[in-house]
């Protein structure tokens, strides 16, 4: 007699992305992050690809950081790009390398932080 | 005499169903202990989402979220539940949608009812659950 298919147990059912928003004065800093994809080499997470909106005329240093965290909220990678951005305002791509390689079974949680800097 | 004879009848039904029965009952037994046995060889899996964006109303400060989409992969490929959680200081919203899931990712576009956009930033969920 056969036996009913039996539902797949969940080791990680979950993962979460937090993409962030600044609301600074001085110097103003009201940039956001709109997405992130992370690219993988079979299962190893080896960087991330994130897009945000420079909403602030003029040249500015942006510093884009994420982190992989895993299922205890303890940080297992990050990775960290700082560049000089012209004047104008609108979309930007940046790629973040991480500095170690991790499994993307390990990651339940990517953070994506924005901050801009005086210096590199 | 004639009552045995009579009663003949009676007694082999009983015994076949009594047959019947027994049989029936070792068949269920198996499969208990099939279920048993399986308990260990059961599939387990791990849902990996590879990217995660949202969609925005406009480029002002206070813009909100109308949507977005991910991408999403399962160890184990099947029907799943998936539920897409959006979260800003502002409030929650929630998509649920059924998807076969496979090794390879899939993108998944949601919309949802606006919420304001704010600072420090959002926070999507992606949980999925077996069908």
């Amino acid at each position: 007699m056969p036996v009913a298919a039996v539902d797949p147990l969940a080791v990680k059912q979950e993962m979460s992305y937090s993409l962030g928003k600044n609301n600074v004065n001085v110097p103003v800093d009201q940039d956001e992050v709109r997405s992130v994809a992370l690219s993988v080499s079979g299962t190893t997470v080896t960087s991330a690809t994130v897009e945000f909106y420079k909403r602030t005329f003029g040249p500015y240093r942006v510093r884009t950081t994420v982190t992989l965290l895993d299922g205890n909220g303890n940080t297992i990678s990050t990775g960290t790009r700082c560049r000089n951005y012209g004047a104008s305002t609108g979309s930007i791509s940046e790629t973040v390398a991480f500095t170690q390689p991790v499994s993307i079974d390990s990651v339940y949680r990517v953070n994506v932080e924005i901050q801009r800097v005086n210096a590199c | 005499m004639l009552r045995v004879r009579q009663s003949l009848p009676l007694f082999l039904a009983l015994l076949v169903s009594s047959a019947a029965y027994a049989a029936a009952l070792a068949l269920t037994s198996s499969s208990v202990d099939q279920l048993g046995m399986g308990e260990g060889n059961v599939d387990r899996y791990y849902v990996r989402v590879l990217s995660a964006s949202i969609t925005v109303n406009n480029d002002d400060f206070n813009n909100q979220i109308t949507g977005g989409s991910v991408t999403v992969a399962s160890t184990v490929p099947g029907t799943y539940v998936v539920t897409i959680t959006v979260t800003t200081s502002a409030g929650t919203r929630t998509y649920t949608t059924t998807t076969t899931l496979s090794t390879s990712p899939a993108t998944i576009t949601f919309t949802i009812s606006p919420l304001d956009y704010t600072a420090p930033g959002v926070t999507i969920s992606v949980r999925a659950d077996p069908a």
